[in-house]
């Protein structure tokens, strides 16, 4: 069981009598025996999971694909990028998220008062294990970006995708007399990073 | 023959080849003396293209089938370039893959003028009922499908030896099917066509047991036969 890049746009996974989970909606082709159903939303299992749903916005609505062949998934054209965690977790923008493969969780966790003005919300949707992960970037491949301690990270909340790492966020505001006479620089909210990990970005705002 | 630019424009020297015929509007620049006028695919009315259809003529019936984009013919001497609204292009060569390409003929970017474009029914796909079952009952269930995915009962075929540019949103990928394969399926909306000898059937894999539950992919296009489909990265209609 393999998720594989067949080409910038379309990711393929390989099942032998496996499953998948995957974005509902997101499958464009397959070949072989492959079974497709709802398999609840990013939250977690049951009923919690559904009323987390409601309650945060994070609205991830996976479906599991399972049995013998290859599938293609796709989204809307937007590119896409493999990850491979290992006992790790990843904090994603739950929209960019498209194929999960292995013994992966998915988790809506409170993210801080991020973006609270950016209409990204509050909650951030993290995928914790050991397996792959397939994102979906709009405007062109994904942009890895490090932090280390001596270089904290601020990104546009509207273009970041995931990070992973020992990173802690917060909330940088740049509003001063400008922004309210109308001369702001339009980049009045921004995430900042702490930390050592990797913070992944899209070469498009949302 | 076609050359790619790049992933979203071909080039063509009409001089070499003979004159091409393209989507309208899609000529982005060319070298050279050329001339454009407008095109009509032919086999619309006069028995042949579509079974059933033969009373109304023509363009009526290509308008009516939902089957028709103006095109335009190049003739002349130079150097053509072709793209259409940044949408990827994808080249096929009808001599390797059997002849023949059935897609829709908003896909359709560019041909050879020397190739035969007829409109003709989904439902007599692959030669012999392939919109599933033959007969009243097969044509009717093909008109269904039509509706639900949104492809129209017709589609456009393209025959002969040369090349035929398609257009499929984020990119098209080829998948070959053949009886000795696994099972091809396809999302009805992210398939963009199929040459050789393939039929299609749309199929719903929602039972009263899985209503509601079946993840998004409720309908699905199932291809056999012999040859291969064309698969966009993208629910995306042209």
């Amino acid at each position: 069981m393999q998720l594989v890049q067949r080409s910038k746009r379309v990711v393929e996974a390989r099942l032998n009598n496996t499953a998948v989970r995957a974005l509902s909606g997101s499958m464009v082709a397959y070949e072989g025996q492959v079974a497709f159903k709802s398999a609840g939303f990013g939250g977690g299992d049951g009923v919690l999971a559904g009323l987390k749903q409601r309650a945060t916005g994070e609205g991830l609505s996976l479906m599991e694909a399972s049995g013998t062949g290859v599938v293609y998934f796709a989204h809307d054209a937007a590119e896409t990028t493999i990850i491979e965690l290992n006992n790790e977790t990843l904090q994603v923008e739950s929209e960019q998220l498209m194929v999960l493969n292995g013994n992966l969780q998915t988790n809506v966790t409170f993210a801080g008062l991020r973006g609270a003005s950016s209409g990204q919300g509050l909650f951030t949707t993290t995928v914790t294990g050991h397996g792959q992960v397939a994102l979906i970037s709009n405007g062109g491949p994904l942009i890895h970006l490090e932090v280390s301690p001596q270089y904290p990270l601020v990104v546009d909340p509207d273009a970041f995708v995931c990070a992973r790492g020992q990173l802690s966020q917060s909330f940088v505001t740049d509003v001063s007399w400008r922004s309210v006479i109308g001369q702001g620089s339009g980049e009045a909210f921004s995430l900042r990073w702490d930390g050592t990990g990797v913070v992944s970005i899209q070469p498009a705002e949302r | 023959m076609f050359t790619k630019v790049n992933s979203k424009v071909v080039s063509v020297d009409i001089g070499r080849t003979g004159p091409v015929v393209a989507r309208k509007g899609a000529m982005l620049f060319y070298k050279g003396e050329v001339l454009f006028q407008p095109h009509q695919i032919a086999g619309g009315g006069m028995g042949g293209g579509m079974p059933g259809m033969g009373a109304i003529g023509g363009m009526a019936g290509r308008m009516l089938a939902g089957e028709h984009e103006s095109t335009m013919i190049a003739q002349g001497n130079g150097e053509v370039h072709y793209g259409y609204r940044g949408i990827e292009v994808h080249i096929v060569d009808l001599g390797q893959v059997g002849g023949t390409i059935r897609v829709e003929a908003s896909r359709l970017l560019a041909y050879g003028a020397n190739l035969q474009a007829s409109v003709v029914s989904v439902a007599s796909q692959g030669g012999g009922g392939g919109g599933g079952g033959g007969g009243l009952f097969g044509a009717l269930r093909s008109a269904a499908a039509g509706v639900v995915t949104g492809q129209g009962m017709f589609t456009t075929q393209v025959s002969g030896p040369g090349q035929v540019v398609i257009l499929g949103h984020g990119g098209v990928f080829e998948i070959e099917v053949s009886p000795q394969k696994p099972p091809v399926t396809v999302d009805p909306q992210a398939f963009v066509g199929a040459s050789g000898q393939v039929t299609t059937t749309l199929r719903s894999t929602v039972s009263w047991r899985n209503v509601g539950r079946t993840g998004g992919e409720a309908m699905q296009l199932e291809c056999a036969g012999q040859g291969v489909v064309y698969v966009q990265a993208s629910e995306e209609k042209l």
